[in-house]
This record gives C-alpha cells, structure tokens and sequence, in this order.
C-alpha cells in the first residue's frame, strides 16, 4: 500500500528540490500532481520527463526500492524537482532618490509564472542555494537587481513628481522591467507576466496632503459658521415677525373690541330706531283714520246737504 | 457491457496527417491513447505558443531599446495574450485518469472527427501566429520603416486571440461528450 507524498506544506513554496534517496520509508510513496504542479526527476545527473497533473507511483521509498538499493540495483543519485507552475506575485521593496532628491519609497509588484518546460531551469538556483525556494528567497534573489537596474534608472529620470503617478510613468517601467529582467528569470527558470511600481506617498504628496486637509477643513469651518450666522438670522426673523404677530393681534383685539363696543351702541340705537319708526307709523295710522273718518263724515254732511237742497229744490217747485 | 470500440474516421485522416506533420506520435484519440494524445496537443499548443511569446518578447525589447514605445506597447498587450492562451490550454479539461472518456456517453466517429479537426485547427492557427511573429521579427531585423513590424505584430496578437477562443470550443466538444443522451 503506497502512501501519499507532500512536497509543498506552505502556500509561499514554489519550488523545491527532493533528495529520492532520503525517503526512507517501507511504504512506497507516490504523488498526485495538480494541473499547477509539476516534478522532474534527476537521476544519476540526467534530467528525466517533466510529469503534471497526474499520478506519479513509487517516487521513493519502499521495501522493495530498499532491498534492490542494498544490492545496489538502484540509482545512485535521484533527485526530484518539484514546482508550481501557477501565476504568483512577488512584492521587492525599495527606497531611493528621484532627479531632484525627492526621497520615493514603495515597491514593485511583479507577477511571475514558472512555466512547466522550464521547471528544470531552476536547477540553476539550487545548485547555489537551499532545497527549497519560496517567494521570499525570489525576493531576495532579485532584490539587489531590481533596485540597482531598474528603480534607481527608472526614477532618476523623473524630473517632477506628478510624472511618477502617470500612466507613462507605469508603462515605462513596466517596459523597462521587461527589457530588463526577462534574462536573470529566465535563468532561473521564471516568466514575467507583468509588473509596476507601487509608490508610497512622498513628502510633498504629503504636504499636498496636509495642505488639502487645512484648506478643508478652513472650508469646512467656513461653511459651518455661515449655516450658524443663517441660523442666527432665521432665529432673529423669526423672532421679529413673533412681536410684530403678537403686536398685531392685541391691536386686532382692541380694534375688535371697540367693534364690539360700538356695534352695542348701534343695535341699541337701531332697536329705539325701531321703536320710534313704529310710532311713527302708528301716529300716521292713527291720522289717516281721523283724516279718513273726518273725509267719510264730510261725505255724509255733503251727501245730507244735497238732500236737503234737492228736497227744498223739490218743495219750491211744488209751491 | 459491451463497449463499441470506435477507429479513426476515414474523413479526418487528411487533419490527423495534418497533426502528425508537427506532433509524431498523435493518433488520433485511439482507445487507450486518448488522454496520451490530448496532452500531447495541448504541449503542442503551448509549446508553439511559447514560441510565439519569445520572438514578440524580442521585438518589445527592440523596440524598447530603441525608444518606439508605441510598438514595445503593442508587443507587451500581444504578449499578454499569449499568456492568456497558455494559461487557458495549460489549465483546460482533459478528462478523467482512467479513460479519456469514462462516464460518459459512447464516442461516435463524428466525435472523433470533430476533435480531430478541432486539434489540427487549433495547432495551425498557434503555428501560424508563430510564423507571423517570426516574420515580424525578421522585419524588424530588416529594419523596416513601412510599418509593417506594427501590422504583423496586431495580426499575431489577432491570431493569438483567435486561438484562445477556438481552443474554448474543444471545452464544449468534451461537455457534449459527458451528457449522456435521455432515454425516453
């Protein structure tokens, strides 16, 4: 029953480079390479088939390895070189001077790729360094370089600060970057898929900075203290229009209640107006009637006067 | 179970030839072999992508060095589209360990044929981009002032992005493969 072999126990692992031999174990081990791993064997100096995603058995250990290793049946020397083959990034930190010894620090972040064919390429790095090689080792590897060639060329040609904020900027280094570490990567078996520079805030950025920060916040107490002046004005309008309401309304009062007042007097002299207009009338009424029985009593005097003349009329003619 | 052992379909030994010109040892996806030679396209695919990459990386370099940063510009976007192609086929489905198609419905010879197809069109566009970036490059080496370096840069960069999304049916030709047809 074989068992399962882990070359990679960290995410920062990129590489590693496995001693065959030193898997002593009586269970053979095999591993399952991913579709972003890869491992090449070395044995006995040559560099054998790259393998990824998939199974490789019996990559070390074993009874029957170490039975046939005692009557030297084996391999002297096995080596196996495992790597991943996935994009990964890698920030190099810098500090240096621009053209007018504006002091600029930050980083580049470069995105690397270890290609599968060129997995044995890293050979070149462990035969100088240790058995494994993660993202701080890269670093350190290229740190030296990167400063040097790249950042102090690259900002010693910035002659304003604003420059290193533009798209130029970045797509001149990028383009440097390029021209420039495409050979030491590919030494070691790297790609680079892209890069650019990080930068920190400088000193006159961070003037600006504080510059902007005043000017607001002077602004800022500008416009609070207008909204307070308005509201000081609102409040004082308000207030104003309060007494001259309330001072309109006692005049209202007291004009309603002279109103009132004088209203009183009118009905009551409309209420003896009344009474004297009705005897009035009655008085007229009264005189009509006397007028009218004076004028029926005159009728009746005339109307017995005619009598007696016609009657006296009528005696003479009889006589 | 009986299974239908499916040969090479007479109609695609025109593109298997075809692949074989470049990939010695390509069959065809032949029983037992299908996932030997679905690899081997992709290393092909990848490996003439490669090839790509490096004479457009020499030409930003050029270009770089002698101040034409328009070109270095172009020659860095077609380069970034080749990794893109090479990062889509390293990372593209294969299929499973035991069987190229275990799991799945039967193969038929239209399959085969499709797939077959696919692969040689696939390897003669990447070839193509190969040739034109070579041209590019000795266009470059010519020293030539007409603008042509420019044009054939685009035209690989065209080409690479072509690849890539022709490469992506190959994914649609393997899901049709995997869903088994209803019985009703």
């Amino acid at each position: 029953m074989a068992q399962a072999y882990k070359w990679r126990s960290e995410p920062n692992t990129i590489a590693r480079m496995v001693d065959g031999n030193e898997i002593k174990t009586w269970r053979s081990r095999n591993i399952t390479l991913k579709p972003n791993e890869a491992c090449v064997f070395i044995v006995d100096g040559q560099i054998g088939p790259i393998f990824s995603d998939r199974m490789v058995n019996q990559i070390g250990g074993g009874f029957t390895r170490h039975v046939a290793q005692i009557f030297g049946a084996t391999a002297t020397d096995r080596r196996i070189l495992f790597g991943m083959t996935g994009p990964f990034d890698i920030a190099i930190p810098f500090s240096t001077l621009t053209q007018k010894g504006l002091h600029v620090q930050g980083h580049v972040r470069l995105r690397l790729k270890l290609m599968k064919e060129d997995l044995p390429k890293m050979l070149n790095y462990f035969t100088n360094h240790g058995s494994t090689l993660n993202r701080l080792n890269i670093v350190q590897l290229l740190k030296e370089h990167v400063n040097q060639r790249l950042i102090a060329a690259s900002f010693s040609n910035c002659d304003h600060e604003s420059y290193i904020r533009s798209e130029q900027f970045q797509a001149m280094f990028s383009m440097n970057a390029e021209a420039l570490l495409r050979h030491p990567l590919a030494s070691v078996g790297l790609t680079l898929l892209s890069v650019y520079a990080v930068t920190e805030r400088t000193s006159s950025e961070h003037l600006a900075l504080h510059r902007m920060r005043v000017e607001q916040g002077t602004e800022q107490e500008q416009i609070n203290a207008t909204a307070r002046q308005k509201a000081i004005e609102f409040r004082e309008t308000v207030a104003l229009r309060t007494i001259a309401c309330e001072v309109e309304v006692a005049r209202a009062k007291i004009r309603g209640d002279q109103t009132l007042q004088v209203e009183r007097e009118l009905t009551h002299i409309r209420a003896l107006e009344a009474v004297l207009r009705s005897e009035d009338e009655r008085n007229l009424r009264l005189m009509a009637e006397h007028e009218r029985q004076k004028a029926t009593r005159m009728e009746q005097a005339m109307a017995m006067f005619e009598r007696v003349q016609s009657a006296k009329t009528k005696r003479q003619n009889a006589n | 179970m009986v299974l239908k052992m499916v040969g090479t379909p007479v109609d695609a030994l025109p593109y298997l030839r075809g692949i074989q010109a470049v990939l010695a040892g390509y069959e065809g996806y032949t029983k037992g072999k299908r996932r030997t030679a679905d690899r081997a396209v992709r290393d092909e695919i990848i490996r003439a992508a490669r090839r790509t990459r490096a004479h457009i990386a020499n030409i930003h370099d050029a270009a770089f060095l002698n101040s034409d940063l328009t070109m270095a510009l172009v020659a860095k976007q077609c380069c970034t589209s080749i990794d893109a192609l090479i990062e889509e086929v390293a990372k593209a489905s294969s299929g499973l360990p035991n069987s190229f198609f275990s799991s799945q419905r039967a193969v038929t010879n239209g399959d085969l044929k499709r797939l077959i197809r696919h692969d040689h069109h696939a390897i003669t566009m990447v070839t193509k981009a190969t040739n034109i970036a070579n041209a590019a490059e000795r266009e470059l080496a010519q020293a030539s002032q007409d603008g042509s370096v420019y044009r054939l840069v685009q035209r690989c960069q065209q080409m690479v992005t072509s690849a890539t999304g022709f490469f992506s049916e190959r994914t649609m030709l393997l899901d049709g493969l995997r869903q088994k047809k209803r019985r009703i």
